[in-house]
């Protein structure tokens, strides 16, 4: 019970950079509570196996900053793959600039979500947009690593751009 | 090695060559290929494996590898840097009732500078010097750069031309006219 304990605190805990703002995880960790107190195991949370805790509900996730939002996780539903990693359908992460304006959109049916490193990945599709629509890119395959700021795409990229593929304008 | 330096202006390159067909208007294009890599905080795209850019009426490029820069706006190419087999094709819209005409480049690597508005076409050891292939002429050089602020076309290095008989406009420097009678056969 004190490893759980460790583990909800682990879960939601703010930290000094980022802090999640509406811990819907909550709901997870709810799940939890009434999966104990159903005297379920919890085994497979301590990443023994299969996980036990599953969600239909929908899942939001925000991160905020000096008070701003820069990150927002959401979901259909969840399934807890192990202390860290949960399983998310309809997966949908927003990026925000310094003034809070969307900065990218991305777009998955399924992901893993490492909620430590905040890492996203899937064999899946996903695609991700540009706010004001002058940048899409899809492919099969990914990984995006949230503090790095990289996405990477393994099988069938395409990315369409709104450019002028020349450069700047004639002087 | 002595390097040789040839500018040829663009009255005399009616061809225009890279860039002119360009619009300067935003315009859609589409990137294909295997793998990528986005990197939101560098602005940058890397995208590797049997890559394709299609800009519709404006630019078919295909390589084997490809970076972006992306400028701050979003709409606006820093650099673009295509590498290992590189084909160009470049539409030049026709003017005058004229039919549009394609450019076609090859080069080991090609670096479009949004910022000095310049594309360099460069060569490679195993793949040999870049080729220009116009309406009216063929070029190869170490390295062929086009200026796209001053339509100016510049190679380096070992370089050759080849201008197309009857190809060029009356009336320049290398068909000049006369008062001759055609002569009829």
């Amino acid at each position: 019970m004190a490893r759980l304990v460790d583990e909800i605190r682990f879960l939601t805990a703010p930290t000094a950079n980022h802090t999640p703002a509406t811990v819907r995880p909550l709901r997870q960790l709810g799940l939890l509570a009434a999966a104990l107190a159903a005297g379920i195991s919890l085994g497979p949370l301590h990443g023994q196996g299969p996980a036990s805790a599953n969600s239909t509900g929908a899942f939001s996730m925000p991160f905020k900053k000096n008070g701003k939002t820069y990150l927002w996780f959401k979901g259909s539903g969840t399934e807890a793959i192990s202390t860290t990693v949960l399983r998310i359908r309809d997966f949908r992460v927003e990026t925000y600039n310094d003034d809070e304006t969307p900065a990218l959109v991305g777009e998955a049916p399924e992901c893993w979500l490492n909620l430590t490193s905040k890492n996203a990945s899937s064999a899946g599709t996903i695609r991700i947009s540009q706010a004001g629509g002058r940048f899409t890119h899809a492919g099969e395959g990914f990984s995006w690593d949230h503090e790095a700021g990289r996405l990477v795409l393994s099988n069938r990229v395409h990315s369409t751009l709104r450019i002028n593929p020349f450069g700047s304008p004639k002087n | 090695m002595k390097r040789i330096s040839v500018l040829l202006t663009c009255s005399l390159l009616a061809v225009a060559a890279l860039g002119q067909g360009a619009t300067d208007d935003l315009v859609t294009s589409e990137i294909t290929s295997d793998a990528s890599i986005y990197d939101q905080k560098a602005n940058t795209l890397h995208y590797w494996g049997k890559v394709h850019l299609s800009s519709p009426g404006t630019l078919d490029l295909r390589c084997d590898d490809f970076r972006i820069q992306l400028g701050a706006g979003g709409g606006k190419l820093d650099q673009i840097v295509a590498s290992t087999n590189v084909v160009l094709l470049l539409v030049q819209p026709g003017t005058g009732g004229k039919p549009a005409t394609t450019n076609v480049a090859y080069a080991h690597q090609a670096i479009f500078d949004g910022v000095r508005n310049l594309v360099t076409l460069a060569q490679s050891p195993t793949g040999g010097q870049p080729r220009f292939e116009g309406p009216e002429l063929v070029a190869e050089a170490d390295v062929i750069i086009y200026d796209r602020t001053r339509d100016r076309f510049e190679l380096k290095g070992h370089h050759r031309t080849r201008f197309k008989p009857g190809k060029l406009s009356q009336g320049g420097f290398f068909s000049p006219k006369t008062n001759a009678v055609p002569v009829t056969r």
